[in-house]
């Protein structure tokens, strides 16, 4: 500032003014609707983008050849018309508007609604989550905590198989009794029991379940100790009520005679210092060692397929194994303290895998919304019809938000949603947020 | 790092919101937040190409993609009518606090009364920090002519403001404004 008091037409000072003028008129709003805006499209028009072919340079394109995708945009044309322009971008078809999270779509209310919108194909979603993913912060603490809540469908009513066992075992001894010491009639009766027991046991499994259609639901909470030796502990509580898949199903459990659905209500404690195993397919895996996985999408891959050969629940499995086997451990390994690093390589990995479709937005059993992604294999005789593998992912976040088992069933065989994961430095405690 | 989806995450988590925030100041915000978005799909598609410093190159994607947009009779009056969508009441208090030397009313008077391309002259100096050549890149002419633009803009807006009705308060620099030395 001049010392002097400034004349009123000293040009600069007047030039200064006008800038200062014309600066303040810039809405103070303006930076937070950008940022909420910036929030809200990201992870959508990153996986758009990825969705598009990339060009690496108009030189290089042309002596490559074409791309494999027709190129949309008119080359060259910075100016490509926004009307065209909308058409080229398909957004996500939002079945669910509800509030709280506005839906990604291209066209917004303003915008003329888009004729073609189909969802986003599932690799550009997981595309766009590893470069998410690799953005987050590495953390560390002494305990990994997960607080997961799993709903599972009813397939039998609890204690009906223990009944009927029962049952068998009672006609067996009294066919004993009866047989009054004749080897021949103990044995005959052995073999009858042997015989049933074996057909309760297929029909089971067959089962055409109970004839409502319902799910328990509890919620587990683990602490595992980082450091070798150190205290787990692990909380379940079971939901005291089953929950039904509609009004009709609850209807006919009544007609039944109201049958208990959960036998025990009682919440489950464990605390111990074992090594517990943080993936059932992979012995290997522990606390410590799983933030040391590859960062790099080939060198996982490689190591993921080493694991599988490796795992015990591969036994005499064919080589499409691996593809379930990469959707139970990648759903394992995103619940896991793995490094930013690793986690983008995951999803690079799973970008990868033929037969993982995009299903569209999906809430999970807390209300969260995320894309669900799905891939479907042949179900056997204790499946009605295919089986399908869902996952919902938080494109925002990169977290995965539930995973679901489903069959032809109104209510999916299990679904398990991830309410919250993160380290904590004491036993008991919750991470912050 | 040489990976394309690096980069391009990069380059829309530096700039999208700067990108976005000159779109919402020409086009209403459902139009602003495609024109963002597809000047970036572009980004993509011709990632190579981008120079750098990129915004200038981003701005002037979305200032091409708005030119398709606009209703032409609309030109003039566009920005003040955007300002006015965004203002808020703190807008009002902190002009006060400022003491500006005419209301706020005023001066988005005088502002509708410049040629567009002035008004995008400033706002790119003023609101978007860019030096001249940069400027002049986002609006496709020379420096030259950006820094002739940038100058009968201020000296427009001047008289325009010296013309405003509500510019009761003389100009009289400091003196009797405590507040301008410390704004």
């Amino acid at each position: 500032m001049p010392s002097s008091p400034p004349s009123p037409r000293d040009p600069d000072r007047e030039q200064h003014m006008t800038d200062r003028l014309f600066a303040a008129l810039r809405p103070r709003a303006l930076d937070e609707v950008a940022e909420e805006a910036y929030g809200r499209r990201r992870a959508g028009d990153l996986a758009r983008a990825f969705d598009a072919p990339h060009t690496p340079s108009g030189r290089s394109a042309r002596a490559r050849g074409r791309s494999r995708r027709p190129s949309l945009i008119l080359a060259g044309t910075a100016a490509a018309g926004l009307a065209a322009a909308v058409v080229l971008v398909p957004g996500l078809v939002s079945d669910d508007a509800s509030p709280g999270r506005a839906p990604i779509q291209a066209g917004s209310p303003s915008t003329p609604p888009v004729a073609s919108a189909t969802p986003l194909d599932a690799r550009s979603v997981l595309l766009a989550a590893a470069e998410t993913a690799a953005r987050e912060p590495a953390d560390s603490g002494r305990y990994w905590y997960t607080r997961t809540r799993t709903d599972s469908l009813i397939r039998d009513l609890p204690g009906a198989y223990e009944a009927r066992l029962d049952e068998l075992l009672r006609q067996r001894e009294a066919a004993k009794g009866d047989a009054g010491g004749d080897d021949a009639a103990e044995k005959a009766a052995e073999k009858e029991f042997e015989r049933e027991v074996g057909r309760l046991k297929r029909e089971s499994a067959r089962s055409a379940g109970p004839p409502f259609a319902a799910a328990t639901s509890e919620t587990s909470e683990t602490w595992r100790a980082r450091d070798k030796g150190g205290t787990n502990r692990g909380v379940t509580r079971p939901a005291p009520e089953a929950t039904f898949a509609s009004a009709a199903d609850e209807a006919r459990w009544k007609a039944m005679g109201s049958p208990e659905l959960v036998p025990d209500r009682r919440t489950r404690t464990y605390e111990d210092d074992l090594d517990r195993v943080l993936s059932i397919d992979n012995p290997g895996l522990t606390i410590r060692n799983v933030s040391k996985l590859p960062t790099r999408k080939e060198a996982l891959r490689g190591r993921l397929r080493d694991m599988y050969e490796a795992s015990p629940g591969r036994r005499g499995q064919a080589d499409a194994g691996f593809a379930a086997y990469l959707w139970q451990t990648g759903t394992d390994l995103l619940t896991s303290p793995i490094t930013p690093g690793t986690r983008a390589a995951l999803f690079r990995v799973l970008a990868e895998q033929p037969g993982i479709t995009s299903t569209g937005r999906a809430g999970d059993v807390f209300g969260r919304e995320g894309v669900a992604l799905s891939t479907t294999t042949p179900g056997d005789e204790t499946t009605r019809g295919d089986v399908e593998y869902r996952m919902i992912l938080d494109e925002g976040t990169a977290e995965l938000l539930q995973i679901e088992v489903r069959d032809e069933r109104p209510l999916p065989l299990l679904s398990q949603a991830f309410e919250r994961t993160g380290w904590v430095d004491r036993l008991g405690e919750r991470p912050a947020g | 790092m040489d990976d394309p989806r690096e980069r391009f995450t990069d380059l829309y988590d530096r700039h999208y919101r700067s990108v976005l925030g000159y779109a919402l100041l020409r086009a209403e915000h459902g139009v602003a937040e495609d024109v963002a978005s597809e000047a970036f799909l572009i980004a993509w598609r011709r990632l190579d190409e981008v120079p750098d410093p990129p915004l200038p190159w981003l701005l002037g994607v979305a200032r091409n993609l708005l030119a398709k947009q606009r209703d032409s009779r609309h030109r003039g009056k566009a920005l003040v009518d955007r300002i006015a969508a965004l203002t808020t009441p703190r807008d009002q208090v902190d002009w006060d606090v400022a003491d500006h030397v005419v209301d706020r009313e005023h001066a988005l008077a005088a502002l509708a009364r410049l040629p567009e391309r002035d008004v995008e002259a400033m706002a790119l100096a003023t609101w978007h920090g860019l030096p001249p050549d940069q400027a002049a890149a986002v609006m496709g002419c020379s420096t030259r002519t950006y820094n002739v633009r940038l100058h009968r803009a201020r000296r427009r807006l001047e008289k325009a403001l010296r013309a405003e009705p509500g510019a009761a308060r003389p100009y009289t620099g400091a003196v009797g404004h405590p507040f301008l030395e410390e704004a």
